[in-house]
């Protein structure tokens, strides 16, 4: 029908899939390094932190149910100064899509197809996704709604596989003479959970805006959950030193598996099989995202739009193949997280404070 | 008025679509819908005469004087006034025209009227003329489609009017059996071609007041009823309104069976998955029609049209319904692993030998290395020249007599599987997977989808055996957006898989409990949602 809206289902699915995403491979190996055996309580600490930053957001999404981040900005904060603040979300947006799906590439040489170049699984995964955004909103809310089992499947099968390799006293002492690296590891741990704001592009299709912003909190607990228990089972197999030299150690955690009945022997291929999906998703809403940020940065109009999704299947490849080595991808990929700290703890709070004065005064008059 | 506004929005849809040209048929056609045309501009501006023989050889001349065009002449009351009927002997029943129209006109005439009344065009219909139906005309347009249809037309001297009498008597088949979706348990009985006899096989089935028919008569030369059929407080209205609206704003020469309607008013004509339902199942329709949905029955078809149709309604077959849940869901699941199985096995299995190995178990390996040494063609190649032979073989085993049929499947068999693999041009197991693959791919009942993931297999091949694994699952991205953003009728073709209901899901991607289908799957907006009562039934499960 003509007046199609997504489901709060779906809102859920998009919350999931705005933070899930090719962090899940590198997780363990980050947090381990700053917050040793204790790394998951930081995670779970910078969880509540999204949490924390992302109720406000919502209360600002609220005062403009029917229009989306950008143009919420540009709206709040007029032509000018709201070009400016909009600036760095940009850059977030388009970063951190090229850097993930760079990061996923080198991820799945490593482990699937070794004699494949590249830049070819960049620039597919790259036009796949355009195929999608090129789609309207709801073809992706549906997509993503079948990939989500299989990435929720495929991540549960791989705790529940892993518990026959654990070794409980790996994550003791908890909190033993390391309460200020886990403190200082909240903040890291909070970069994981970026993108909680995709959200707000996908907010005003929606039918049911209560029981939307109810899965949209619920979804983002969803990743929370998953980021902390592969850290804890990742703790508990590897052991803390060896983690600190891992690179994938999500994937490595599939290939430590070993199966009695001899069906699937290398399960990380699988895994990263699987994890296309999933990687995919993320990759795809940022892509919208970053689609909608130009064509309002730039005003360009609607009927123009294609040409914006064309222009990226050049800028993101292009972003994501820059960087020579996968030591500067590493750095980039945590680089990117430093603008994120800037959008949630400055520009947001910014914008919301500035949106609700705004409606207070038009309240008045 | 909102009518209005509405059909004129629709027609600026249509134009906007189409290009202006195609609007401006579409609006000759309301006009000459109101001039009862019906050939065109043809016969527009032939009249009837007073003058009986003239009428006659005008409306011979019109019909280019074939030989099955029969009059018979004769006198009405006696001995007065000359009349005659004009029918074409090949679609009209003669006795009927012999025993109640010329015999009461001729004999019991006199009877009943004096021999000074004049006659009376009431009388004649009222009192004289024991026919289905009888209908006053005057313009040649009408009268010559009524007589290619099969009824007759009365006409006496001295009147420039005349009688069109229904008198239709097609020669069709009796009632047979479903041969392209037979069921188990389910009825034996499939559709004709006589659209009258396949009306009454849903009647029979559905006897609901609220049923609806909705005839038009579509095609330029083949003039053919076609008729959408829904349940009125079900199904939803814009959707019939949308099934109507294109049906009416076809201009086409033609059509003769429900499929080709199908392609005239689809979504995407492009398309590889089909849009629309084909179904020669009486049972089925009415299934179809109680979820809502829109059957369309078109003269002369075998085959009934069912709109909206989604990708789990055509994995469902009608066994499903007439089995416990729990057996029905397996048998439905199998469906889904056939689809999944026909769609992408070779290509899996082309990806992983030749790319990764190492995903195997190693003794699976070795095995599949063993018997693959000495081939002299690459594991594509082979999947490759197996796919063209099954195919070939499934084309070949329709177009046979059912005589010669037995040999091609020998022939098949022993040629493909056994000579083949001996002669050491095919590895065995990939004649296994070719076997497996149309296994899977009889196991879907509809017949255009199981078609469809035959024309999907090639480009998935081609992907596997150049990206291997990841050119699979990019390829199968690309199908499921592809899959996602299909309409069939407003309605995604992926729902109800997507946004979730658990109750739509328990009724369509596995069976549920008869019992507990209390309300109808929502995703084609029903009318009257809730199916049956939410009483508990029985001593049941206590739920």
């Amino acid at each position: 029908m003509d007046n199609e809206k997504l489901t709060p289902s779906q809102i859920f699915v998009i919350a999931v899939f705005s933070i899930l995403g090719v962090d899940i491979l590198v997780v363990p190996h980050d947090m381990v390094s700053l917050a040793d055996q204790d790394a998951w309580i930081s995670l779970l600490l910078g969880g509540v932190l999204l949490f924390l930053g992302a109720i406000p957001f919502l209360y600002l999404l609220n005062l403009y149910p029917d229009k989306d981040l950008p143009q919420i900005i540009l709206q709040v904060a007029g032509k000018w100064i709201g070009r400016i603040l909009f600036l760095p979300i940009i850059v977030f947006v388009i970063m951190y899509a090229a850097m993930s799906t760079r990061l996923f590439a080198q991820a799945l040489k490593l482990f699937l197809v070794d004699k494949t170049p590249l830049w070819i699984l960049v620039i597919s995964l790259v036009v796949v996704a355009a195929y999608m955004v090129y789609k309207d909103v709801f073809t992706l809310g549906a997509v993503l709604d079948i990939l989500f089992p299989i990435t929720i499947v495929s991540l549960l099968i791989l705790v529940v596989l892993s518990l026959q390799n654990i070794q409980l006293d790996r994550i003791k002492p908890i909190l033993f003479r390391n309460t200020k690296n886990v403190i200082k590891a909240i903040l890291p741990g909070y970069y994981h959970f970026a993108g909680f704001g995709a959200i707000s592009y996908f907010m005003r299709f929606v039918s049911d805006m209560k029981s939307a912003y109810k899965s949209y909190l619920l979804g983002l607990g969803v990743p929370v959950f998953f980021y902390v228990i592969t850290t804890v089972i990742c703790i508990m197999v590897f052991g803390v030193p060896p983690l600190k030299v891992i690179v994938y150690p999500t994937l490595n955690l599939s290939k430590s598996i070993e199966f009695e009945a001899a069906i699937l022997d290398r399960l990380e291929s699988f895994m990263a099989v699987f994890w296309i999906s999933m990687v995919f998703s993320s990759l795809a809403i940022f892509y919208y995202a970053s689609v909608r940020n130009l064509s309002e940065f730039f005003s360009i109009p609607n009927q123009y739009r294609t040409y914006v999704i064309w222009a990226h299947i050049l800028i993101l490849p292009i972003i994501a193949l820059i960087p020579p080595s996968s030591i500067i991808v590493f750095e980039l990929h945590e680089k990117v997280k430093y603008i994120e700290v800037l959008i949630g703890f400055f520009i947001f709070p910014i914008i919301t404070a500035w949106a609700v004065i705004k409606k207070k005064r038009e309240m008045k008059q | 008025m909102a009518l209005n506004i509405f059909r004129k929005w629709l027609g600026k849809g249509v134009s906007n679509k189409t290009g202006n040209n195609e609007g401006q048929i579409s609006k000759d056609n309301q006009q000459s819908q109101k001039d009862q045309t019906i050939y065109g501009i043809k016969f527009r501006n032939i009249k009837l005469t007073r003058n009986l023989q003239d009428n006659i050889t005008n409306i011979k001349n019109a019909m280019n004087n074939n030989f099955d065009i029969k009059t018979k002449e004769f006198r009405l009351r006696g001995q007065e006034i000359r009349a005659a009927v004009i029918y074409i002997q090949s679609v009209a029943n003669e006795d009927t025209i012999l025993q109640h129209i010329v015999n009461p006109l001729m004999i019991e005439s006199s009877l009943i009227i004096d021999k000074d009344d004049p006659i009376l065009f009431k009388t004649i219909i009222e009192s004289m003329v024991t026919a289905e139906y009888v209908k006053v005309v005057e313009s040649l347009d009408e009268i010559i489609f009524a007589i290619m249809s099969g009824d007759t037309f009365l006409c006496i001297q001295g009147y420039d009017k005349g009688f069109i009498i229904s008198t239709r008597k097609y020669v069709g088949r009796q009632v047979g059996e479903p041969i392209l979706e037979p069921s188990v348990q389910g009825s034996q009985e499939s559709f004709t071609e006589t659209i009258k006899d396949n009306i009454g096989l849903i009647r029979r089935r559905l006897r609901d007041p609220n049923l609806v028919f909705n005839v038009h008569k579509l095609g330029r030369r083949t003039q053919l009823e076609v008729v959408v059929i829904y349940i009125k407080d079900i199904a939803n209205q814009n959707i019939v309104d949308e099934v109507i609206r294109r049906i009416s704003s076809l201009d086409i020469e033609g059509v003769h069976n429900a499929a080709q309607l199908g392609l005239h008013i689809t979504d995407s004509p492009n398309s590889i998955f089909p849009l629309f339902q084909v179904t020669e199942r009486p049972d089925r329709t009415v299934r179809g029609l109680m979820e809502g949905r829109v059957a369309i029955l078109v003269e002369g078809g075998s085959r009934a049209l069912l709109v909206p149709v989604t990708l789990p309604l055509q994995v469902q077959s009608v066994d499903d319904y007439y089995e416990n849940w729990i057996v029905g869901s397996i048998l439905r699941i199998s469906r889904y692993i056939g689809l999944f199985i026909s769609s992408f096995l070779p290509a899996i299995y082309i990806a992983v030998t030749s790319h990764h190995p190492g995903m195997l178990p190693t003794i699976l390996v070795l095995t599949i290395a063993g018997s693959r040494a000495g081939m002299p063609f690459p594991g594509f190649l082979e999947a490759i020249l197996m796919e063209v032979t099954i195919a070939m073989l499934q084309e070949a085993s329709i177009r046979l007599p059912r005589v010669v049929g037995q040999t091609v499947s020998i022939v098949g068999g022993l040629v493909v599987g056994q000579a083949a693999v001996q002669a050491g041009i095919v590895g065995p197991i990939m004649v296994i997977i070719t076997a497996l693959t149309a296994i899977g791919s009889f196991t879907i009942p509809d017949y255009s989808l199981s078609l469809a993931t035959r024309a999907i297999r090639i480009p998935f091949m081609v992907l596997a055996a150049t990206l291997g694994i990841f050119g699979v699952s990019m390829g199968m991205l690309l199908l499921l957006i592809y899959i996602a953003d299909l309409k069939s009728f407003g309605v995604r073709y992926i729902r109800p898989l997507s946004p979730y209901r658990s109750s739509d899901l328990k009724q369509t991607l596995i069976s549920s409990k008869e019992r507990s289908m209390v309300d109808r799957p929502i995703f084609l907006n029903p009318g009257d949602k809730q199916k049956q009562s939410n009483a508990k039934r029985g001593d049941g499960d206590g739920q």
